[in-house]
């Protein structure tokens, strides 16, 4: 559900929201994303939370690849709870700022999503890694 | 304002994909070390 939502914001919210007219925006802002954000930030922690239970259970620490996965997924649970979120906050008016404020929060929440976006690819190769057998 | 090299989807996929790689070499590395 993360990693869904992580690309439904990335391939379709931000590209889409300069096309959508004015009028129209508050259906994304006040409606889509507040409900988008909050299964998003609550899938990021229940990864973390799975995947050190499914660490710990497995052992897998000693494995390089699941680990630098893990780190991974951690900074970019840490990105979502400690940047994304309270500056998407701002961006969408769930709490007050001033225009100024709320257009910084709104790339600092983009680069940040952005930036997830990036990691997840290796961050998927690292979970699945140990299932793929020594040729991949 | 300054552009960041993974503020573009496209670049941000393709540095992803990159990484990947690098970490696939890492686990092709650790897995030889294994078979000796």
């Amino acid at each position: 559900m993360w990693i869904g939502l992580l690309y439904y914001f990335n391939f379709v919210q931000i590209p889409s929201m300069p096309k959508i007219p004015d009028e129209q925006k508050p259906a994304v802002s006040k409606v889509i994303a507040p409900t988008a954000l909050f299964f998003f930030r609550w899938g990021a922690a229940s990864t973390v939370l799975f995947g050190l239970i499914t660490m710990t259970y497995n052992q897998s620490w000693n494995n390089i690849p699941v680990s630098i996965g893990m780190l991974l997924g951690l900074i970019m649970a840490y990105n979502v709870w400690f940047i994304i979120w309270p500056n998407q906050q701002k961006a969408l008016g769930l709490v007050d700022a001033d225009p100024d404020t709320k257009k910084k929060a709104a790339r600092m929440a983009m680069l940040a999503s952005r930036f997830n976006t990036m990691l997840s690819i290796p961050m998927l190769y690292g979970m699945v890694s140990a299932h793929l057998g020594q040729s991949w | 304002m300054k552009k960041l090299p993974w503020e573009n989807l496209h670049a941000a996929l393709g540095i992803g994909v990159v990484l990947a790689i690098i970490l696939l070499i890492i686990a092709g590395h650790y897995s030889q070390l294994g078979d000796k």
